[in-house]
């Protein structure tokens, strides 16, 4: 866990895709999504750098970074962690795609700069399953086959456990009311709230 | 996003300070769900982001002498959620409540909400209702504005450049003071006012009115008081012919504009029927209350 998934000879996906990420052709057909977010990649090298001392606590390990204070906390996830659970969509705060957890709270990750997070304890989907065991979550998103494409469902997965935090029994409305920050363009919703309310009662013994 | 310098202010004092040094290239960051989004397509450029710290008097939430404290770092989810709140001030928990989305809530704070002065912002009209007071603090001084003279137009107030907010008191006026609100959107949550309506009516034992407030947000440049109508109200027992006098004098407070969310036509339309229906729910409340 923390670091990106080894495609072979110890390059990871990613610093495959940064190596070849020039032809934003081929990043969209190894991905099959909008080439921009690894495009983007490039654009967010800082050219003048007054960099901070940021010390990210992420997933219960403390990473100690330099960052440009523009920097936001989904970019250090991805492009200094490489925890590329939290995806940008709309970078916009609108779609929910990168919705981590801060002190136990959902936030969207694109809206808060990496150094505002320094100090708090952040959690994403990469720090949910245990000892190669799924998250109840995670398994009901499975069990009821609550998405098509994904690239909604990190987001989708850590609202549904900023609630289920708060509260371990929510109503079918709670669960609706919980997710309206988080789009999924799949149409998947009804899925989505099955899942929720599926691990609910898991996470409480009750099935 | 631009290139910005950063400062993290431990304590009132240095923000103070900071505010102080960079005066107009310098802006303060709170939740930074406005700000962030600001930079990010360019509409602000500070040279310099000064972080308001998460310490006394900002995250200040308690009640003191009648008078409720709210420092300006305290988050929406916080007042949507918050006992004190909820019993004390229960307009402003639901307007908070129905900002944004929960994501957003846990970041978005009371502070930015009203420095950001759009005049969709939903706490707005009910921090009028409330008689919100701003304190607003730079080195070496420290005025109060009452929320109703803050406000000069979109985006634009009367906080100078090297100002703080640092919190918001409300005085609680009592179970006699009856309040409502409604946010009118075309989505349930995630969305932008078309038009919000906050209520607030202050009842004698006999059913007259003797005080009321009437705010309205997303119907003018900036959110604003019905005063017209509120003096209607003052002294009188109200009836259904009174009412919509009232409503309709709400109406003409307001001066709505056409855009993606609704057009003039139709703000100014439901500005009317809203503050009908509010007033007629406090009222029936606040009598309902009466009989206990």
């Amino acid at each position: 866990m923390g670091k990106g998934r080894k495609v072979s000879g110890g390059v990871t996906r990613r610093s495959f895709l940064k190596v070849a990420g020039s032809g934003a052709a081929l990043t969209e057909v190894l991905t099959g999504c909008r080439p921009s977010a690894e495009v983007a990649v490039a654009e967010e090298q800082p050219q003048v750098a007054t960099k901070v001392s940021v010390t990210l606590r992420v997933n219960g390990k403390s990473h100690r970074l330099q960052l440009e204070p523009r920097v936001t906390l989904l970019n250090a996830l991805r492009h200094h962690l490489h925890l590329t659970g939290a995806k940008p969509v709309c970078d916009r705060g609108e779609c929910g795609a990168c919705t981590v957890l801060m002190d136990g709270k959902p936030i969207y990750s694109c809206m808060l700069l990496a150094v505002d997070a320094d100090g708090h304890e952040i959690t994403t989907v990469e720090g949910l399953a245990q000892d190669g065991r799924l998250h109840p979550l995670q398994a009901a998103f499975v069990e009821k086959d609550a998405l098509q494409c994904g690239f909604c469902t990190p987001g989708f997965i850590m609202a549904a456990l900023g609630l289920l935090r708060e509260n371990k029994n929510p109503t079918l409305e709670q669960v609706r009311a919980a997710l309206s920050g988080n789009i999924c363009r799949c149409g998947v919703y009804t899925r989505i709230f099955e899942a929720v309310l599926e691990a609910a009662k898991k996470m409480q013994g009750r099935a | 996003m631009h290139s910005f310098d950063y400062r993290a202010p431990k304590d009132l004092e240095e923000t103070l300070e900071e505010a102080a040094h960079w005066g107009e290239k310098g802006r303060l960051l709170a939740g930074g769900t406005d700000l962030i989004l600001f930079m990010e397509r360019g509409r602000l450029r500070p040279e310099v982001v000064i972080e308001v710290p998460r310490t006394e008097p900002f995250t200040t939430l308690e009640e003191t002498n009648g008078m409720i404290r709210i420092g300006a770092r305290v988050t929406m989810g916080q007042l949507e959620h918050s006992p004190l709140i909820r019993e004390k001030l229960p307009v402003l928990s639901q307007a908070a409540g129905e900002v944004g989305s929960v994501q957003i809530r846990n970041l978005a704070t009371i502070g930015g909400n009203i420095v950001t002065a759009s005049p969709a912002g939903d706490t707005l009209p009910a921090l009028l209702v409330l008689d919100a007071q701003l304190m607003l603090q730079k080195k070496g001084s420290l005025r109060t504005v009452p929320i109703d003279q803050f406000f000069l137009g979109p985006g634009q107030t009367v906080r100078e450049p090297d100002e703080v907010l640092t919190e918001v008191r409300v005085p609680v006026k009592g179970d006699r003071f009856v309040t409502q609100f409604y946010k009118l959107a075309v989505r349930s949550y995630m969305d932008i006012a078309i038009v919000d309506v906050a209520i607030g009516v202050y009842t004698n034992g006999d059913g007259a009115v003797e005080d009321a407030r009437i705010a309205l947000g997303s119907v003018a440049p900036t959110p604003i008081r019905a005063r017209e109508a509120e003096e209607r109200l003052k002294g009188q027992v109200p009836t259904e012919t009174l009412i919509d006098e009232v409503a309709l004098l709400a109406q003409k407070a307001s001066s709505p504009i056409t855009d993606q969310r609704g057009s003039a036509e139709y703000r100014w339309l439901m500005v009317y029927r809203l503050t009908k229906r509010l007033l007629t729910n406090a009222l029936l409340n606040s009598s309902a209350s009466g009989h206990r």
